[in-house]
């Protein structure tokens, strides 16, 4: 990742490129026919044997049957993260579970991703004109195994309600989409450009996402945004301003909190593309991981590093502190919204609180101004409790 | 060419040996009702609203006659410093004679969402010190920060030299210029009006959490997790492990101005360091410091980078000043089997000889 990334939306397919060029050049030629397969030190039979034993101390724990290799391990490494699971689940201690939750979904990322390169490698083509259909299919597969991992950072900084929103999650947003898309569907309907960019998002190109919504956002702003930013009339005037102030700071939200997203997703594939050259280089040298530690490993210090050269450019801090700002301001303003909504219900709402508790923070403040006004007159004990020491 | 075929054998041993860590772990965690947090006894001795006051059971008959007052960090627990008794600074210097005070700055909520810098520097630490002073009789103590912690006590010691012995400061934020630590660069531009307003004036802790974590994505969200299974069938180590995992996420949330106000002024603008802070209306300058300080620092410190620290010894008008260096993190310099068997004694021998 370099320290200029200035447009984050037209390198998604830049990195494409690269990484058909790299492919091209190192993976085919990796996956040589199928080599003899060392026969297990072991035979399957007594393994099974010993796992069944292994595990038969613990009724949470069922033994499958077993299946031919390869799925094997994996079955095994699934049944026993399952009854380790059910286990757990008996445990009250919250901190232990948690790390018991974060190891298991580790876990599952990584079954994950062996099938994922298993699949990758049997898919190899011999004909060079498949790999870019290939890559831009397993790249996506990629970042629909590692998303689940991603978003935790994606969403950090945001209010809590708006990370939910952030993946994915747009309940109680419906009626402010259906507004938005109302808003949009003149400026669509008006412009080929921007029809077609639409018919691409649709297909799940993400270049044309971004760039729809950021044109779309661009046309908003200088047509429906000013038709929004009249002043209102009639006896609603102030919630119909702050409807429309809201609709404008959601949109705002949403084409930064696109471009966020876009800087992880590319980080995503990049790390993709290292780990595969690492793994690649690691092959040739008979030195490939063979077990989920080894392997997580080289997954987890080649992500680490994808990342923190990301967060380090002035262009992430640049978008992130955006993204947060916007998904500050509009959660601030829905929160106003609902405030509003519920002045007439009989129990006060969050701002009436906050005026009686600042009241009480400044009358605290003089009573303690006060107190020590006496004591330094000689005649008061603190308010402050004190105890021997 | 060389191509290398998977080997199921490899995964099935490890899963083994990972079973057989996992059912001893289960048995060690089932075996724990607590897990020993803040070993060292200590009694509570001052309350002001939420902030509490503790003092460190002397285990000497006669402790040293100056006492040494802890201001930890805002953003975490002050426990830290006596996670567990085999690497507790805190024990080392009791042990070691001190008579020890230690500020709970408690989870703000409510009321406490208005409080600002004015009221933690000016008025709770002043009101602490002003208590310890009273109480032993004394014009002078010791002043120990920690972190953001040591960031207040610096500004108090430059407003009230007269009330500090010596100070020393912990892993110190304060020069916020620098361009090392990812904090110090997310923070430059931060709109932490927007942040704040979002949260009602009371920053969750658990977002800070968030954005601490990301300073080292993999390794603090997933690596640690994953790796523990690999020594949870030793008890000490899973133990070691749920300490520091119950301290880490025991975050209060943060008040409005105070937080806004410690973004702006110093990360930002940096004012502390370029001598242009005010606090109450009263000049918070580093020069004005002329009492001993110790400065200790991790050279592996993500949070709190060296660049960020040293300057203050220069900043200073002390005469006496030392700064020490240790090979470790912002955590390690206080729970590091390498360096927790030093500072204790460190600090021991700054104040007796001071």
């Amino acid at each position: 990742m370099s320290q200029e990334i200035t447009n984050p939306w037209g390198a998604w397919m830049d990195m494409s490129k690269s990484a058909w060029d790299f492919w091209t050049k190192s993976v085919q030629k990796a996956t040589t026919p199928p080599a003899e397969r060392p026969t297990p030190a072991t035979p399957w039979s007594d393994m099974y044997d010993q796992y069944a034993k292994m595990m038969s101390w613990n009724p949470f724990f069922q033994v499958p049957q077993p299946k031919p290799e390869p799925t094997l391990v994996q079955n095994l490494y699934k049944q026993w993260e399952d009854g380790a699971r059910n286990f757990m689940a008996l445990i009250p201690q919250p901190t232990a579970k948690d790390a018991y939750e974060r190891f298991f979904s580790s876990y599952q990322m990584f079954n994950r991703l062996q099938d994922f390169w298993k699949d990758y490698l049997a898919k190899v083509p011999t004909d060079a004109g498949a790999w870019q259909e290939l890559w831009s299919q397993q790249a996506e597969q990629y970042q629909r195994i590692v998303a689940p991992m991603l978003q935790p950072f994606a969403g950090n900084f945001l209010p809590e309600n708006l990370k939910a929103l952030y993946d994915g999650s747009a309940k109680g947003w419906d009626s402010i989409q259906s507004l938005i898309t109302n808003l949009f569907e003149p400026v669509v309907a008006a412009s080929p450009e921007l029809q077609e960019l639409l018919a691409k998002a649709v297909q799940g190109d993400k270049d044309a996402y971004l760039d729809f919504m950021k044109r779309a956002a661009d046309t908003y702003r200088e047509v429906s945004s000013r038709v929004l930013s009249m002043p209102a009339m009639g006896s609603n005037q102030r919630l119909v301003e702050k409807t429309q102030k809201l609709v404008d700071t959601y949109l705002d939200y949403t084409v930064k909190a696109a471009g966020y997203s876009t800087l992880f997703t590319e980080s995503a594939s990049d790390a993709m593309q290292k780990l595969a050259d690492h793994l690649m280089n690691l092959q040739q040298t008979g030195e490939v991981p063979q077990t989920f530690l080894e392997f997580y490993k080289v997954w987890s210090d080649t992500n680490e590093q994808v990342f923190l050269d990301l967060f380090n450019t002035d262009a992430f801090e640049i978008v992130m502190n955006d993204t947060i700002a916007a998904g500050s301001k509009l959660k601030t303003l829905y929160d106003d919204y609902l405030q509003d909504a519920m002045q007439t219900l009989p129990f006060p709402n969050r701002r009436e609180m906050d005026a009686v508790e600042e009241e009480v923070y400044k009358l605290r403040n003089k009573v303690k101004d006060l107190e020590k006004q006496l004591k330094a007159a000689g005649t008061g004990a603190s308010r402050t409790t004190r105890k021997s020491a | 060419m060389t191509t290398q075929t998977w080997e199921p054998a490899k995964p099935l041993e490890e899963l083994f040996r990972l079973n057989a860590k996992l059912t001893a772990g289960l048995e060690n965690l089932l075996d724990t009702d607590d897990i020993g947090l803040e070993p060292t006894p200590k009694e509570l001795v001052y309350e002001e609203d939420r902030v509490k006051v503790f003092r460190y059971v002397p285990q000497v008959a006669k402790p040293h006659g100056v006492p040494i007052l802890i201001s930890y960090a805002l953003v975490n627990k002050q426990y830290m410093l006596d996670l567990q008794a085999d690497r507790s600074m805190i024990e080392r210097m009791v042990a070691s004679g001190l008579d020890v005070y230690i500020i709970d700055w408690g989870y703000p909520a409510g009321v406490d969402k208005f409080l600002t810098l004015e009221d933690y520097v000016d008025g709770y630490l002043n009101n602490i010190v002003d208590f310890i002073r009273t109480t032993h009789n004394l014009d002078k103590i010791n002043l120990l920060g920690v972190c953001q912690g040591a960031t207040m006590a610096a500004c108090y010691t430059s407003m009230y030299q007269e009330k500090v012995n010596s100070f020393i400061g912990f892993v110190m934020p304060f020069d916020f210029s620098t361009d090392d630590g990812l904090l110090f660069k997310w923070s430059r531009h931060m709109d932490i009006d927007a942040m704040v307003d979002a949260h009602n004036n009371l920053y969750p802790g658990d977002s800070l959490n968030d954005a601490f974590n990301m300073l080292k994505p993999l390794e603090l969200s997933l690596d640690k997790y994953v790796y523990f299974i690999d020594k949870m069938d030793n008890k000490d180590a899973l133990l070691d492990f749920l300490r520091m995992e119950a301290w880490i996420y025991d975050s209060p949330d943060q008040a409005g101005p105070m937080l806004k106000r410690f973004i702006k002024d110093f990360y930002q603008e940096n004012r502390f360091a370029e001598g242009t802070l005010q606090i109450g209306g009263r000049p918070a300058d580093p020069k004005n410091i002329t009492c001993p300080v110790l400065l200790v620092l991790g050279l592996k410190d993500h949070l709190v980078p060296p660049a960020s620290t040293r300057p203050f010894i220069d900043a200073v008008s002390s005469s006496d000043k030392t700064l020490k260096e240790y090979p470790v993190g912002h955590i390690g310099v206080f729970v590091s089997s390498r360096v927790a068997g030093d500072t204790g004694p460190l600090i021991h021998d700054w104040v007796t000889s001071h």
